[in-house]
């Protein structure tokens, strides 16, 4: 027996133990607990070992050799994780020595039942030790492999277990470093990032051109406007000793430094022009490509964020890398050539002034490299001010009827009072600070341009050199200190739109945890039989939704499930429409695994009416044929019929093309449920789940509906969720789910019957109708 | 022993379907006060309970979860006593509800104190010894009141919360807390690093 790969011994860990006479080649698995005994941070190590029958903590100095506590397994039960807002704690079930588990024996399956729970109950709860959340993960499993290993499973060191702990980068092979955050270092060099957002440029090849050579040209025409007015202007032409001292040259060259001018604005519009025509198109291909990996991904992606953060990806985060290929990029390279070419040409002029020109740069970059921090702070402070106001607003608006009913519309209005004020402060800083910056580091650039007339009038009174030399010179000055702001800042942007494109990438990368196997099987049409076999499920481990849950619906049935809120209901069919996958166990449609079933077969032939109803945007005939967009009108009104949505909407002045969604017109819950359960009739699915569909009517029009779907379902498979009982009153059989379990199941006679849960169910109700009746 | 039999005999109730009485049974929550309630530190090292119902009859826990409702304004106060949850039994009931810990005695004030504050471990941080960001994520390397640590955050603006108060809560990637009692009262170099976000 190897160690499993959960967590491997440290050396002094190793060395403890061993001090101990405890051989670690005995031990199945180790976890290390970052927490000590008492509450710091330390180094708490468990190790479980099945062939000497123990657990092992090493707790304590390690320096001194530790601590070592040996708790025989089989005196221990149900390891168990409290789990607390920011640590976790392992605790487990110590029984004395005379206490036994129970043996089955003659005992029937409910009587065992109950013995071993009361064992498992029994005896003390000991604590075995505290970690915080990181090792959250690496707990649950160990706690898994626990059971696992003591119920005499064998676990392999490639157990699907330890996926989770070994992911690698699909790129490169290599594991993340933080398993839970799948970046990949390597592979999200800025390097790659680079080349990979550079692709999408690659689809322009001839506008990225014709932008190169606009920038070429832009660049020659700023370094050679100096020399045309300095060196070629006054010193061959104004100057009386010049080889053109002519008026003719006066005319020339003048024209000829406005037709530079003229060309260099030219040059402009036609950069612009193709800039707006690649940086559109360019945003336009990023953001269909976020919004199609996002429509890719699994539910649980989009449980986990929020609507407005997914937004903002697809929208900010393209803008933001579009402005820096558009308002970056283009200027670095002009920039950064201009300096080449003037840093060669100016020392050939002077290089004596050339270094005292370059001098004043050092301090005016470490002045903006101060400064900038600042700003970009009260920016960021103005920024999220300015978002927890529309967030205020937003909030406040959308509650618009709270507030009207609790009068508390001023209230509301003090409350805006509060976040404006406290956003005119941050905007009163920003504008403070950077009114103040920016004057301060024109003029200390400005003076030392004005500067630079001393020095270079004393080299043109000592001859050293022309007066048009000095005139290039000074029109340089501006070329070398006017980029100095957008290069100390060019490094911020960089980073800034690296993070925007590593969310973005991210995003697009990312495997869907649900995915279709290789070759699916396709069903055309579904017979209709659905069974759970051993089926488990949690969205977190220590949370157990459903537990081995089985049971088989055959085509025809109308079944019924009942439950307490939060019993695990939706989750059954959540997990019959492949929303989520099962975590243990399988489901089988028509006797196939629901995993190998190809998506589009299954989601066309099962239909579900969740809890939650949404109307898109659109007419009402839209909404109902949204599934099967080429319906026809006969099928779209023969599904609202059924649904008893129909006269409802013939009382619309625009009957089925009435638009409903947001900003449209609002329709009550009942009208909401009804078009969907109509959307889902339409599809004429071979299974239908109404989950709470009927919730929001009256039980007239519950019945009418419930009458409806009988006749149009006849013959195929219906499940049907409900807390009002008078709406399972069609179903053949009633499946009642407690706390996960598939608790009765039968007729509902049978449950009657039995006295479990739903004659408990059926008691309450009966009792508060009772109540009504009386006038209690 | 006897306590533990009191203990049986109530989950045998849970258990046992027949007994009408059971059927709507749900925990009335009350007031705990010194005088019903005795907290003790069970031989597993947890916290005990013996409760006097308002019946006069007397119900032990032999643990409890003590939960805070207001964990960042008044940590002291409204703690809510619970069941443990079970695998089997689902969330666990509250049991009553400590209007202000001051009001029961120190020993038992302290007992319960120290099983909140394991349960919202939230270190407090004294120095910053070093921050960088990248891609997004700030790693951030610190000394807390339990020790030196290291942790990782996902877009710091919406990790880092700072309270009227002052107070700052900063949430690292796996969902660990940690706090800075006083940002102004930290050494320079440290402020410095937290402070854009502040």
């Amino acid at each position: 027996m190897s160690l499993l790969p959960l967590d491997s011994l440290s050396g002094t860990a190793r060395d403890a133990l061993t001090a101990h006479g405890i051989q670690p080649e005995g031990l199945d698995m180790c976890l290390r607990m970052d927490l000590d005994m008492n509450g710091g941070y330390g180094e708490v190590w468990l190790a479980y070992s099945r062939r000497d029958g123990n657990l092992y903590r090493l707790s304590g100095d390690e320096k001194a050799g530790g601590q070592v506590d040996s708790y025989p397994l089989c005196s221990l039960t149900e390891p168990y994780i409290d789990n607390y807002a920011t640590s976790n704690r392992l605790q487990v079930h110590r029984h004395d020595p005379d206490d036994k588990p129970p043996v089955q024996g003659d005992m029937t399956d409910d009587e065992f039942r109950k013995a071993t729970d009361q064992y498992n109950c029994s005896g003390t709860t000991i604590i075995l030790g505290y970690c915080t959340n990181t090792c959250k993960l690496k707990l649950l499993a160990f706690t898994n492999l626990w059971e696992r290993l003591s119920r005499g499973e064998d676990v392999a060191a490639d157990d699907q277990i330890f996926d989770q702990f070994n992911r690698v980068c699909p790129k490169c092979g290599r594991p993340y470093r933080d398993p839970q955050r799948r970046i990949c270092e390597h592979c999200v060099s800025k390097k790659g990032v680079m080349s990979r957002l550079l692709g999408y440029f690659g689809y322009f090849k001839p506008q990225v051109v014709v932008i190169g050579i606009c920038l070429l040209l832009t660049t020659a025409l700023s370094i050679l406007t100096p020399i045309v007015s300095g060196q070629i202007l006054y010193d061959r032409v104004i100057d009386p000793n010049g080889p053109m001292h002519e008026l003719k040259y006066v005319y020339i060259w003048v024209g000829v430094l406005i037709g530079m001018a003229v060309l260099s604005l030219l040059i402009g519009v036609v950069q612009n022009r193709t800039n707006a025509y690649l940086s559109t198109r360019v945003v336009r291909n990023m953001k269909n490509d976020i919004f199609r990996a996002m429509q890719r991904l699994s539910l649980s992606y989009f449980n986990q964020n929020p609507t407005g953060r997914l937004i903002n990806r697809v929208n900010y985060d393209a803008e933001r890398v579009r402005s820096f290929f558009i308002d970056g990029v283009p200027y670095f390279i002009v920039h950064s050539l201009s300096y080449i070419v003037l840093s060669v040409v100016l020392f050939m002029i002077n290089w004596k002034l050339t270094l005292l020109l370059f001098a004043p740069i050092i301090p005016i970059v470490l002045m903006i490299k101060f400064a900038i921090p600042k700003l970009m702070r009260s920016y960021s402070t103005l920024w999220r001010r300015s978002s927890s106001m529309s967030s205020m607003m937003n909030d406040s608006l959308s509650g618009i009827r709270v507030v009207k009913a609790f009068a508390k519309e001023d209230a509301e209005t003090h409350r805006f009072y509060q976040y404006s004020s406290k956003l005119y402060n941050a905007d009163l800083k920003v504008n403070a600070i950077s009114l103040c910056i920016f004057p301060v580091i024109s003029i200390i650039i400005g003076a030392a341009c004005h500067a630079m007339w001393g020095p270079g009038g004393l080299m043109v009174i000592g001859k050293q050199m022309t007066y048009g030399e000095l005139t290039t010179y000074i029109g340089y000055t501006g070329l070398i200190f006017g980029p100095l702001s957008f290069f100390t800042n060019f490094t911020n942007q960089v980073t800034d739109v690296m993070n925007c494109a590593v969310r973005m990438f991210e995003i697009m990368d990312m495997t869907p945890e649900i995915t279709e196997v290789p070759d699916p099987v396709h069903l055309d049409t579904v017979h209709g039989d659905i069974t759970f076999d051993h089926v488990s499920f949690h969205y977190n481990p220590n949370r157990p939704i459903l537990k081995d849950i089985n049971f088989t619906i055959h085509k025809g049935d109308h079944v019924g499930l009942v439950g307490h809120t939060g019993s695990g209901k939706s989750t059954i069919a959540n997990l019959i429409t492949r929303m989520y996958d099962v975590v243990s166990g399988s489901i089988t449609v028509d006797g196939v695994d629901i995993k190998q079933i190809e998506m589009a077969s299954l989601r066309r032939n099962v239909a579900i009416v969740s809890q939650e109803v949404y109307i898109f945007g659109g007419t009402i005939a839209d909404n109902i044929r949204y599934a099967k967009p080429d319906a026809t009108l006969d099928e779209v009104v023969a599904a609202a019929k059924a649904a008893n949505a129909h006269d409802f909407i013939l009382a619309l002045p625009e009957g089925y093309e009435t638009k409903v969604g947001i900003g449209s017109r609002s329709l009550s819950g009942g009208e909401r449920q009804r078009i969907s359960i109509a959307r889902a009739l339409l599809l004429n699915p071979s299974l239908l789940i109404l989950d709470e569909a009927t919730a929001a009517m009256d039980t007239e029009t519950e019945r009418l509906i419930s009458e409806a779907i009988e006749r149009v379902s006849e013959g195929k498979t219906t499940i049907s969720i409900a807390h009002r009982l008078s709406t399972l009153k069609n179903c053949n059989y009633i499946m009642a789910i407690d706390n996960g379990m598939l608790a009765e199941m039968g007729t509902a006679e049978e449950l009657m019957e039995r006295k479990g849960i739903y004659y408990r169910l059926w008691t309450l109700q009966n009792e508060q109708l009772r109540k009504v009746m009386e006038g209690r | 022993m006897a306590d533990k039999q009191i203990d049986k005999a109530a989950q045998a109730a849970v258990c046992d379907d027949d007994k009408d009485k059971d059927l709507f049974r749900h925990r009335v929550s009350i007031d705990l006060t010194p005088e019903n309630a005795i907290f003790t530190r069970s031989s597993g090292n947890l916290i005990s309970l013996s409760v006097t119902q308002p019946s006069g009859e007397v119900e032990f826990f032999e643990r409890i979860v003590p939960v805070r409702s207001f964990p960042i304004s008044s940590p002291e106060e409204f703690i809510s006593i619970r069941e443990p949850d079970s695998p089997t039994r689902g969330r666990g009931d509250e049991i009553g509800m400590i209007r202000r810990l001051s009001d029961f005695p120190e020993q038992t004030a302290a007992l319960i104190e120290e099983e909140l504050s394991r349960r919202y471990f939230t270190p407090s941080i004294k120095k910053i010894h070093s921050y960088s960001e990248k891609f997004g994520y700030c790693y951030w390397d610190v000394t807390t009141s339990a020790g030196r640590i290291e942790f990782i955050m996902s877009n710091p603006t919406s990790s880092i919360r700072t309270l009227e108060d002052g107070r700052v809560f900063m949430y690292d990637i796996d969902g660990n807390c940690f706090t800075i009692d006083d940002p102004l009262k930290l050494d320079k170099a440290s402020y410095k690093k937290v402070e854009i976000y502040l």
